[in-house]
Parts: structure tokens; C-alpha cells; sequence
């Protein structure tokens, strides 16, 4: 059957397929494999459970999943639209730190927000208990706080962290908005915001928007820590509550639904996006100073959304740490902290050859359809973990079998209980992330280098070797650092994947935070949010390009 | 409440934490009908484990009177072999009714309660 397919597509393809491009199709068969294995075991029987579903929480699955996205996505908007507009119009003093600062709460997982804002607002937690105290309540019964294990409090704790991935491209957006139009505006007297930064920045807001909703969509540690029945979270309970893999197949189809649609927004916006950056501006506009009380609404503008999204959060762990015996909470996480950081740096490395080996190959070997097929494998990062664990772990035991029909049978289960399991899950669904670095970098190289290269007599290795892999280096380097910081905070996966007596800094704060013990896991979820500010300085140099 | 946390909390080293668990009266649920329900801790053997004897040696050893006392003494929990005597403070906050039911006939029953779950919406 994959001869068949070879050869059709060597057919389709009016040129023999070499073995660099059989190389990359067997890889991208293996990062497809488990998505497909999703959609193939949903055709199996659930033994009826799906109709009970359907009657009774899909349809909550479906509205609190929407309502969630709904909600986030304003929030955020509001968030990153009025403090990049803010930055990129306004001169007031403060305002080149304020605007790397914004980028600050990117660092948090929006589950590890939800534990520190759960420990603060809740009943024990030291803001209620100050006001108790204060006015001498006794009981709740005396008074009305706000439940932040709610939906308003998901979508508030998720907004305040999703914000930047907004801000930042409307930033850019409103950054590359030709000056002479904003002056048009002025001498027509009409809004600069609303009639012309807002409406030329609208693809950018909607690619980051489809970027928001997708991290919402696949979400699992806030929700499940708020009891928010969402698809991702109904997936979690069907499959492990009710021992149904086939049902949880089949309400990942559900879920595929919505990926497809916010992937064909992105993809929409940015198409659209083109049209905003062809021209660049010519005479630098004039920033607008603002009067000593604008200066305040600016700074208010910037330090509401940063005060949400990462003081509070940060103050709050930070506090837990100091409280505790810093060196007794460090020897008891250090087999912890050895295991997560080789556990990313293995995968960062082995995603980022392959992502090279990928991008390199189908740059400058293979055929269109192979750049296509590397395109597609590459959507593995909209997924939510849970219905990728369900694919891995299906497409992992078909290996399995495979493997010992064809060695015998003490290889039974070689894969599948072993931790290549786990690494096989980081690869589908980070592969995008050194997809994107490495495309990136191509696309920055001269577009006739490699002919140069051959052109002068090197072979197809050797210019690869010695003209494409250097230029690569910085790419490839980027790449890895962003995979490592996201292996490093990935939970659903790790959680539901990885073997007996093994912990990430993840689960082991999902763990104690899960069990209301915060306090215990309050270092390692710092840790996180530190490994997460790597990144972050990625996109503040990006940011900084475009001053 | 499951018991290791109120004793965690009385014996524990958390001045506000000890000051809960003075405060509260122990109750034991279903007292005139099926009794507690009582959790338990579990463990069991890989299929493909690669120490299986070692494994089953020390799950006996866990079922033995020393192990059970030590559940009792660290963390609260009271003895799953019945031949083991509560002692110490566990003995102290009382005899009970526990609930029989087999354990394995809640995993049986898990995704059906889930069913009822699902449809009453709890």
C-alpha cells in the first residue's frame, strides 16, 4: 500500500522520487499518523455512548468551548489592541519599557495563572481572608466575591495571558500603516484609531485572534482545574472516566471541526495581511503627546493588562517560594528539574533535525506536492494535546504490533511502554514550531544561493553542507529554543504519555496545585515561567525590527 | 474530608492548619445504612513489568502489619488488611460502619455513574 502511493505520487510528480524526498514522506507519514489514527478509530463502535453524548453534554462541550473562545477573544483584543495603540501612537515617559513589558505575560501557561489566581482570590486565599479581616466578616455568608473558578474567571486568567500574541502583531500592524494616511485622517479631522489604524490593522488582529482561540481551544489545565466542560476537557473525561477511547475519538472530531475553521482564519487573515505591509512608510509620523492626565490613561492602558497577565500571578508564586525553605523545595524537584530539562533538550534536538531535514528537502530537492505535504504535517500545533495523546497512543500500539509481528514476539509493547511514546506525541505537535523557524530562515536566504552552489561544482550534500547549513545556524538555534521552552510546559501530553514514576516540572505542579497544595509546587511553576521568558525575548527582539 | 488531611492538618506544621482541625467535630457518613466509604491505596503489576517477583514481594510486604502500621502512623490511613488492629491515633477518633462494596465494582460501574453524571449535569 505505501509502494502504491510512492509510486503515484513519483507518477504525479513526472519525475522519480529520490531518496531524500522518500525520506521526508515516511516522516511526514509519521507525524500524520496519529492525527489520522484520531479520524480512523471514529469510525469504530463506542458501544452506544455517543448517542448518550449527544443527548446530554455535547452540546454543553460545544457552548462553554464557544462562549470561552468568545470571551477570551474580546478580552484579549481589548488587551492587546488599546496598549498597542497606546505604544505605537503615544510619546509619555515609560513607554519603550512598557512596551517589552507587555510581552511579559507570554511566559505564563495559562494553567499555572489559574493556580496562582485560584490561591489568591479564593476564600482561603490572603485577598479574601485581608478583607474578612478588614470589615470584620465572618463567613461568605457576609459578603459577595466573585468565583474565579468560573467562566468569567477562565476567560479573564486566559485573556491576561493570550494578550501579547495580539498586541504583538497589531503592534507590527499599526507600525507599518503608511503615515500619510494617518495624516489624512488629521486634516479631515476624523478618528486616526477608528477610521484608520483599527481598519488596516484588522488582518493582523485576526491572525492573532485565530492564534488566541487556538491555544484556548486546546487548553487543558485551566479548565480542568476551573471544572470547565469544554470539547478538550470532555475528550479527558470520556477517556479516562468512562474508559471510551472510541467515544473520545469521536468528540476529537468535534474538536477538528473548530481547529479547521480557526486554521482556515489564520490562513484567511493572513493573506490579507500582505496587503497592509506592501508599503512601507516613507516620512516618520509624529507621535501625539498627551496631556498629564492622558499620561495616566496611558499608563493604565499598558499596566492593567501587565498587572492581570503577570505581576499578580508572579507576586503570588513568588510569595509562596519566599514563605517556604528555598533549598529544601529545590533538593526535593532536582530529579524533577533533571528530567524535564533533558526530556526538552532530547526532543528540542531531535525536532529540530528533523524539522531541518524536512524544510532543507523539500526547499530544494522535492517536488511541490512534498513542500505540500510538509506543510500539512506541520498544522500538528493546533491540536490540543489530548486528542493527540488519543492518536499517538492508537498509532503507537499499531507500531507496536507491527513491530512484533515482524521481530517476534518479545517485542511486544517495546514502544508503548517506554517513554518514545511521549517523545513521539512532542514531535506531532512541536514539529510546527521548528517547521516555522526553519521556513523562516529559508526564506530569508537569496533565493539563488544554492544554484550558485552547484553551479560552482558542489553536489547536492555538499552545498547543503557547506553553504545552507551555516546560513541556517541562528534559525536553527531559534527553533530549538522555542521548542525546548514549549516541551518544558507542556501538560496534557506528558500527563497522560509519559511512564510510571516519571515527572515533569508540569505535572508535578499540575499534581500538588490539582490537590489545593500550591504552596508545595510554587518553585517549580516559577521555574516555568522563567524558562517561558526565553521566548519572550525572542519576540521583543522581533518587535524591535520593526521600530 | 479523606482522613490523612485532617490528620496532616492537626499534626502537620501550619499554626493556622492545626487551629481547623481543633475547630471541627468528626462525622462518619451512612452510619445507619451501607457505612464510609473509604478510598483506598492501590497497587498492582505491570504486565510487562521487567521485576515482576520483586514487584509482588513488595506489595506483600505493603499488606503486612508493619507497612499498614506505618500508613497509620505517616499518613493517617487506615489498615486494608484485616487482620491489622487500628492503633494509635486512628483509634482514637473512634470505630466506624465502612461501606463493602468491593472496590473493583466501582471501576465497574465508573463510566455508568458517569453516564447518570453526564445527565443530570452535577
Amino acid at each position: 500500500m505505501v509502494a502504491t502511493f510512492l509510486s503515484n505520487f513519483a507518477r504525479a510528480q513526472r519525475q522519480p522520487v529520490d531518496r531524500w524526498s522518500i525520506g521526508v514522506i515516511l516522516l511526514c507519514g509519521l507525524i500524520l499518523g496519529p492525527v489520522l489514527a484520531v479520524l480512523l478509530s471514529a469510525f469504530g463502535d463506542s458501544g452506544g455512548l455517543w448517542s448518550h453524548l449527544y443527548d446530554t453534554v455535547l452540546g454543553r462541550y460545544i457552548s462553554n468551548t464557544l462562549i470561552l473562545m468568545a470571551g477570551v477573544g474580546v478580552v484579549a483584543i481589548g488587551f492587546g489592541v488599546s496598549s498597542a495603540w497606546v505604544i505605537s501612537r503615544y510619546d509619555f515617559a515609560g513607554r519603550r519599557m512598557l512596551e517589552w513589558m507587555l510581552l511579559l505575560p507570554a511566559a505564563i501557561p495559562a494553567y499555572i495563572i489559574a493556580y496562582s489566581y485560584t490561591e489568591f482570590f479564593e476564600y482561603a486565599g490572603p485577598l479574601q481572608s485581608g478583607l474578612r479581616h478588614l470589615f470584620g466578616w465572618q463567613s461568605p455568608r457576609n459578603y459577595w466575591f466573585p468565583e474565579i473558578r468560573s467562566l468569567g474567571g477562565a476567560i479573564l486568567v486566559m485573556a491576561s495571558v493570550l494578550y501579547p500574541y495580539i498586541y504583538m502583531v497589531t503592534r507590527i500592524a499599526f507600525r507599518l500603516t503608511p503615515a500619510s494616511l494617518f495624516e489624512i485622517a488629521l486634516v479631515h479631522n476624523r478618528s486616526q484609531f477608528w477610521q484608520v489604524g483599527l481598519p488596516l490593522a484588522r488582518p493582523a488582529i485576526m491572525a492573532g485572534l485565530a492564534l488566541v482561540m487556538m491555544e484556548v481551544m486546546s487548553d487543558f489545565g485551566t479548565v480542568e482545574f476551573f471544572a470547565i466542560e469544554t470539547i478538550t476537557l470532555g475528550i479527558f473525561n470520556v477517556w479516562l472516566g468512562m474508559n471510551n477511547l472510541v467515544a473520545a475519538a469521536q468528540i476529537s472530531i468535534v474538536g477538528f471541526g473548530f481547529i479547521l475553521a480557526l486554521l482556515g482564519l489564520e490562513l484567511y487573515a493572513r493573506s490579507r495581511q500582505q496587503y497592509v505591509s506592501s508599503s512601507r512608510n516613507q516620512t516618520p509620523l509624529a507621535m501625539l503627546v498627551p496631556t498629564k492626565a492622558g499620561v495616566l490613561a496611558c499608563w493604565a492602558v499598558c499596566v492593567i493588562p501587565l498587572l492581570f497577565g503577570f505581576f499578580i500571578p508572579v507576586g503570588v508564586l513568588v510569595g509562596l517560594v519566599a514563605t517556604n525553605d528555598l533549598l529544601a523545595d529545590f533538593l526535593a524537584i532536582r530529579g524533577i528539574i533533571g528530567n524535564t530539562l533533558i526530556v526538552a533538550a532530547i526532543a528540542a534536538l531531535v525536532i529540530m533535525v528533523l524539522s531541518a531535514f524536512i524544510v532543507v528537502t523539500a526547499s530544494f530537492r522535492a517536488g511541490s506536492k512534498t513542500r505540500k505535504l510538509a506543510l500539512f504535517a506541520s498544522t500538528g500545533y493546533a491540536f490540543p494535546g489530548t486528542i493527540l495523546a488519543i492518536g499517538v497512543l492508537i498509532f503507537t500500539g499499531q507500531l507496536d504490533r507491527a513491530i512484533a509481528a515482524l521481530f517476534g514476539p518479545q517485542f511486544q509493547g517495546i514502544l508503548i511502554t517506554s517513554i518514545g511514546v511521549l517523545f513521539l506525541a512532542y514531535i506531532v505537535r512541536f514539529q510546527a514550531v521548528g517547521y516555522g523557524a526553519m521556513i523562516s530562515g529559508v526564506r530569508r536566504l537569496p533565493a539563488n544561493m544554492m544554484n550558485a552552489s552547484r553551479v560552482l561544482g558542489q553536489g547536492y550534500m555538499d552545498s547543503i553542507r557547506r553553504v545552507i547549513m551555516p546560513l541556517l545556524k541562528s534559525s536553527f538555534l531559534a527553533g530549538m529554543m522555542l521548542v525546548f521552552v514549549d516541551v518544558m510546559k507542556e501538560l496534557p501530553m506528558t500527563l497522560l504519555l509519559r511512564p510510571f514514576n516519571f515527572d515533569t516540572l508540569a505535572t508535578y505542579t499540575y499534581q500538588f496545585a490539582k490537590d489545593e497544595m500550591l504552596e508545595v509546587a510554587a518553585l517549580p511553576a516559577l521555574m516555568i515561567v522563567l524558562s517561558g521568558l526565553v521566548p519572550v525575548m525572542l519576540m521583543s527582539a522581533m518587535l524591535r525590527r520593526y521600530r | 474530608m479523606n482522613s490523612y488531611y485532617y490528620g496532616n492538618m492537626k499534626f502537620g506544621d501550619k499554626a493556622d492548619q492545626k487551629d481547623w482541625a481543633q475547630s471541627i467535630r468528626l462525622v462518619f457518613t451512612n452510619q445507619s445504612n451501607r457505612g464510609n466509604h473509604m478510598n483506598i491505596s492501590g497497587g498492582g503489576v505491570a504486565k510487562y513489568a521487567k521485576n515482576k517477583m520483586a514487584a509482588i514481594a513488595f506489595l506483600e510486604f505493603l499488606t503486612e502489619e508493619k507497612a499498614q502500621h506505618l500508613y497509620g502512623e505517616i499518613n493517617f490511613e487506615y489498615p486494608v488488611n484485616p487482620s491489622v488492629l487500628v492503633n494509635g491515633e486512628l483509634a482514637s477518633w473512634g470505630r466506624f460502619k465502612p461501606d463493602t462494596l468491593p472496590i473493583e465494582r466501582l471501576a465497574a460501574l465508573a463510566p455508568k455513574a458517569q453516564m447518570i453524571i453526564d445527565r443530570v449535569g452535577w
